[in-house]
């Protein structure tokens, strides 16, 4: 089917004139009299550009770009303009159009002009669907448009489709229930069930009934017949959560689940089938806890098809503040308060903190912030004292909980102090700015077990500056030694 | 063929060009239209340079100058797009008198110059359509 051109020209000669060249590259023209009809025109059909008079009776051209522009139309304009008015010319590009031509012009000039103005409005449109499908800052329930949280759409949009399982890592509330969930959205499924379990919040013996169900009589007080979680999920999702709690027996059954989508209520030796799609997640290192033996190897390579790390809120940039904001507006509508922003030097707060608890954590600061104090703006007293003293801003979490809970104190990991508290190695000897920089950020990371990451928020400092400072002390290095060389 | 309209003679007044229609524009479009388009274009562009002597009459005739500057700013767009420079420079003239507020005397006699060269270009060109139409019944 051929492009269409609105043409927007009150004279009937002219217009049949740049119909006739339109028509003549094998465009279609849609034919408009005034400013208003071509307005109603766009509403009704969709063109590849619009050809526009700039005299026109009623609404003139100028207007006509205005409300376009007011639209966000993306569609291109060429205005016409008549010899000697380059003014009228310019100010109709000021307000968005994509080219003019000036009277009189041949048929090859306004190819030329038209052709260009299309391709542009088709680089634009692109360029702004891209820019819609890559800078989100909203996915589902996630807020937040970071590099990091960007890659992770991406990987939920590519893996949503299949019926794949998907395993997600990532520490305690960066948000894995969402992401299972946004993946259960964006399936084929999602008008199905999305059934979640989470696999630490119930004792170990019931964990399977609540997955696979029971009969009447299987155990003290199964009083009836329980669909479990796998039955519930039939043709959905089963979102496993904390499945690094699971005990091994219940891996074994939970295997043969994901191997053959059967499985038997617990007292019952029917097999049931069903189609499910699993997701799982954990705050462990799962290859850690089957290093331990504490995870079934053979369940671990089945479940980890597609893996989905979530990244800490202290490597996510300037969403913490969108979060932020996000959680006030709404604990000052559910409490009654009129906080409607953060000051300038709580929003710093809250990017100099390092969020050990993550999303989770930054929600109960807000809350608490937003129950205990009145005002419009947050400031930075009213924060937690952990918060306000940044006490914790060191103790950033670590990428995986450890299998056996330890304190960030705990003697076999160094207390965390933030770089500075300390008298540098040789704090007697004056020393060039750079190398004392270089000791305190070798000392953090050598402090943290060459954990680069770690050390960068230790000295509240993004781990690519740490590489970019040791390429060049490097390269100082080099140039240093080549100088002695010489 | 005259339509009925009656006009002053249109000879050229120093420094208006000695072409009514400039064959070269005018041959250019033809071409660029197409052979089937050319009959239907050069009719619509000879009724409406008649058209515009009505317009010119009416608003030349009214207190609005800014009417009168729209009907002079659309005769010069058609006249340069089809090839009528007379008409062109005239209406040029008009439409810059009318934005320069010059006085209504001047604007008059521009307003009755544009008219004087409307109805020969409108002659022209439907002279220049009864020689493609009898091209086309040969």
């Amino acid at each position: 089917m051929s492009e269409a051109i609105l043409l927007i020209e009150d004279s009937p000669a002219q217009a049949a004139v740049y119909k006739a060249y339109l028509e003549g590259e094998g465009y279609s023209v849609v034919m408009a009299g005034s400013g208003e009809e071509g307005l109603r025109a766009l509403e009704e059909r969709a063109v590849a550009a619009v050809l526009l008079d700039l005299q026109l009776p009623g609404i003139g051209g100028f207007e006509v770009l205005e409300r376009l522009r007011r639209r966000s139309s993306r569609i291109p304009v060429v205005v016409v303009t008549d010899y000697g008015s380059a003014e009228n010319a310019s100010e109709a590009v000021r307000l968005g159009a994509a080219d003019f031509v000036t009277k009189p012009f041949d048929r090859g000039r306004l190819k030329v002009t038209i052709g260009n103005a299309i391709r542009q409005g088709q680089l634009a449109t692109m360029v702004d669907k891209l820019q819609e499908k890559f800078s989100r800052d909203r996915f589902h329930r996630f807020v937040g448009g970071s590099a990091p949280m960007q890659a992770v759409y991406r990987v939920i949009e590519s893996a949503a489709p299949s019926r794949a399982t998907v395993f997600i890592t990532g520490e305690s509330g960066t948000g894995k229930e969402l992401c299972a969930e946004a993946i259960h959205r964006e399936s084929p499924r999602h008008d199905g069930p999305f059934i979640a379990v989470n696999c630490a919040a119930l004792p170990r013996d019931l964990i399977e009934s609540e997955i696979f169900g029971h009969v009447k009589g299987a155990f003290t007080g199964a009083v009836r017949q329980r669909d479990g979680a796998a039955s519930l999920a039939d043709g959905g999702t089963l979102f496993l959560d904390e499945i690094g709690e699971m005990d091994l027996e219940l891996q074994a059954k939970l295997l043969r689940f994901v191997q053959t989508g059967q499985f038997q209520r617990v007292g019952s030796g029917e097999m049931i089938k069903v189609d499910v799609r699993i997701v799982c997640a954990t705050n462990r290192d799962p290859l850690e806890q089957v290093r331990q033996g504490r995870f079934r190897e053979d369940l671990y390579y089945r479940l980890h098809v597609i893996p989905i790390h979530l990244p800490p809120l202290r490597d996510r940039g300037e969403d913490v503040i969108d979060i932020a904001r996000q959680f006030l507006a709404k604990s000052a509508d559910e409490e009654g308060k009129a906080f409607v922003r953060f000051s300038a030097e709580a929003e710093q707060m809250l990017r100099d903190y390092a969020w050990p608890g993550n999303v989770r954590e930054l929600e109960n600061v807000v809350r608490n912030v937003v129950v205990l104090h009145d005002g419009e703006s947050v400031l930075p007293a009213m924060f937690p004292p952990a918060v306000a003293r940044r006490t914790l801003s060191n103790d950033v979490g670590e990428p995986f909980a450890k299998t056996e809970a330890k304190s960030a104190t705990s003697p076999d990991e160094p207390a965390v102090s933030r770089a500075g508290t300390e008298p540098p190695v040789q704090a007697m000897t004056v020393l060039p700015l750079w190398e004392v920089e270089r000791q305190a950020i070798e000392s953090a990371i050598e402090r943290f077990g060459g954990n680069v990451l770690r050390a960068a928020a230790a000295l509240e400092i993004s781990p690519s500056t740490i590489y970019r400072k040791r390429q060049a002390w490097e390269q100082r290095r080099d140039a240093t030694a080549t100088t002695a060389d010489d | 063929m005259n339509r009925g309209h009656t006009s002053a003679p249109s000879s050229p007044r120093p420094g208006e060009t000695e072409k009514v229609i400039d064959d070269s524009v005018l041959s250019q479009v033809i071409k660029d239209v197409g052979a089937t388009q050319a009959t239907t274009v050069l009719l619509l562009f000879a009724g409406e340079l008649e058209r515009r002597i009505g317009e010119v009459l009416e608003a030349a005739s009214g207190p609005d100058v800014e009417a009168l500057r729209r009907v002079a700013h659309g005769a010069k767009g058609s006249a340069s797009t089809f090839g009528a420079p007379r008409v062109a420079a005239a209406a040029r003239r008009l439409e810059e008198a009318c934005k320069s507020a010059a006085p209504a005397v001047e604007i008059a006699s521009l307003a009755q110059r544009l008219i004087e060269h409307l109805q020969p270009a409108a002659t022209e060109v439907r002279s220049r359509l009864s020689v493609l139409e009898e091209a086309d019944h040969v």
